[in-house]
């Protein structure tokens, strides 16, 4: 109801100023919607916009994008392949961009926004380890609207969860994948994580879950050298893992910072001064370990 | 906005949060190195006939649970050519009996010389990870370099034991003991 009261006081605006209705097919349309037909709103809308006169119109592109999010609540909702979704918000923005005196500016991105949250809506419920690549579609639909709505680069808390998830499942991938050789999902996981650290550097799960993918992989890396493995590629094997453990290093530093009581990343770095053969460090950490566990059981 | 706010919260709880492997992990890869360096040496030392029987005997004294959970897995997986491999882990240097390979980990290296002791005159490769041990005796003693495993060779200290150490052996050690 909230979006049919911005469609009336939009058209009485640009009634106003244009002189009102310009074209029969769209007069009827408006009238098909206000009766809740809408069906018949879509013909006599997409007969209308045939007339090249109206596609300099905010009116009809309005109008059009809020039939056809009728459309999609009628017909689509749910549904995570929505065309009546897409061209609703396609033409809502066109609307918003012809209509230079934005006074109608709150009702347009009012209605785009409720698109944008089944964007969203959708985008999150797909975040699975099947479904994460029509997730990442459709995220990207939401932060599309959302930004050109914003003007800003990033949309903040709502990207570094994303983005975050996102190198969970290629994180998880990369572990179930065979002897760990899937590099490409080890690169998209560093590539989620990374960019969450461009809009977050402080973000301790991104930083805590680098340096995880790091010191697992150097981990896995050894545990699945086979036995008869010759000497010369044990070797090579554990400078990669070296290399690994270094990378991790500092991630795993950077989250012990952020979140000193967990016990996560000083276990993480734990294993890594074990792997890097540091007994010193190594001791600090366990001595760390021991604290933060007796503190946990003192407040269970 | 707080609607979208616990929404958008929910993105992680779906894919959780996967945790990085225990330092028990890391204790376990370095294991599962020696246990590949100790296979590999079975293949570059050659023991004297008489001491080839239906069993090959790899002997630990105070195994870690990771080394002897490697140690059975190479016994499951593997074999020293055509001897199946068992493994026995010694609670102290008086339970050592014969053995092809005895491997003294750093935390029991003061048991080095009683054990010595005990395989003397047999045909048994001592392994150890204590500075100087193959100094002290041992053929093999495992070091770091670089902080990766390595190893250094006493070929003489093998051969005091009747075994025959290739030379490509003496190639991949990081120090020959001469």
């Amino acid at each position: 109801m909230k979006h049919l009261r911005y469609i009336v006081c939009f058209l009485l605006l640009l009634g106003a100023i244009t002189g009102r209705a310009q074209n029969a097919d769209l007069e009827a349309a408006y009238n098909c919607i206000q009766r809740g037909s809408v069906d018949s709103a879509r013909t006599f809308i997409d007969k209308a916009m045939k007339d090249k006169t109206l596609l300099n119109s905010a009116e009809a592109w309005y109008i059009r994008g809020f039939i056809y999010k009728e459309l999609y609540k009628k017909y689509q909702s749910g549904m995570t392949n929505a065309p009546f979704r897409d061209t609703a918000v396609t033409d809502l923005f066109i609307s918003s961009q012809i209509d230079t005196s934005k006074q109608n500016i709150d009702g347009t991105y009012s209605t785009i926004k409720f698109l944008s949250a089944t964007y969203y809506n959708d985008a999150r419920s797909l975040m699975d380890s099947v479904h994460y690549l029509t997730s990442i579609r459709l995220y990207k639909k939401y932060r599309d609207a959302m930004r050109k709505m914003s003007y800003t680069k990033n949309l903040g808390t709502s990207d570094v969860e994303f983005y975050n998830a996102l190198g969970n499942i290629y994180t998880n991938y990369f572990s179930s994948s065979a002897y760990n050789q899937e590099k490409k999902y080890l690169d998209s996981a560093k590539k989620a994580y990374d960019f969450v650290l461009e809009i977050m550097p402080n973000d301790y799960h991104a930083n805590y879950s680098i340096g995880r993918l790091y010191y697992n992989h150097a981990v896995n890396l050894i545990t699945n050298t086979p036995f008869d493995a010759p000497i010369d590629v044990v070797d090579k094997n554990q400078d990669s893992c070296v290399h690994l453990a270094k990378l991790a290093l500092p991630y795993l530093k950077k989250a012990h910072e952020l979140e000193s009581l967990k016990l996560e990343p000083v276990r993480g770095l734990k294993g890594i001064y074990y792997l890097l053969h540091d007994p010193d460090n190594f001791q600090k950490m366990d001595e760390l370990e021991k604290e933060l566990m007796k503190r946990e059981d003192h407040h269970q | 906005m707080r609607k979208l706010y616990i929404v958008l919260f929910s993105f992680l709880l779906l894919t959780g949060t996967a945790y990085a492997q225990s330092d028990r992990q890391a204790e376990q890869a370095v294991a599962h190195t020696k246990v590949i360096y100790i296979y590999n040496f079975t293949k570059f030392i050659e023991w004297p006939p008489e001491s080839n029987q239906t069993e090959f005997v790899i002997g630990v004294i105070n195994a870690s649970p990771a080394l002897l959970d490697e140690l059975n897995k190479l016994a499951a997986s593997k074999t020293a050519g055509t001897h199946k491999f068992v493994i026995r882990n010694y609670k102290s240097a008086n339970e050592i009996d014969k053995c092809n390979i005895l491997f003294i980990p750093e935390g029991s290296n003061a048991l080095l010389p009683e054990a010595l002791k005990k395989i003397h005159g047999q045909s048994t490769l001592v392994i150890t990870e204590s500075e100087g041990d193959a100094r002290k005796g041992s053929a093999i003693n495992f070091i770091w370099k670089d902080n990766k495993q390595a190893f250094e060779l006493n070929k003489s200290n093998a051969e005091k034991n009747h075994l025959v150490v290739s030379s490509s052996l003496k190639a991949l050690a990081a120090i020959n003991i001469e």
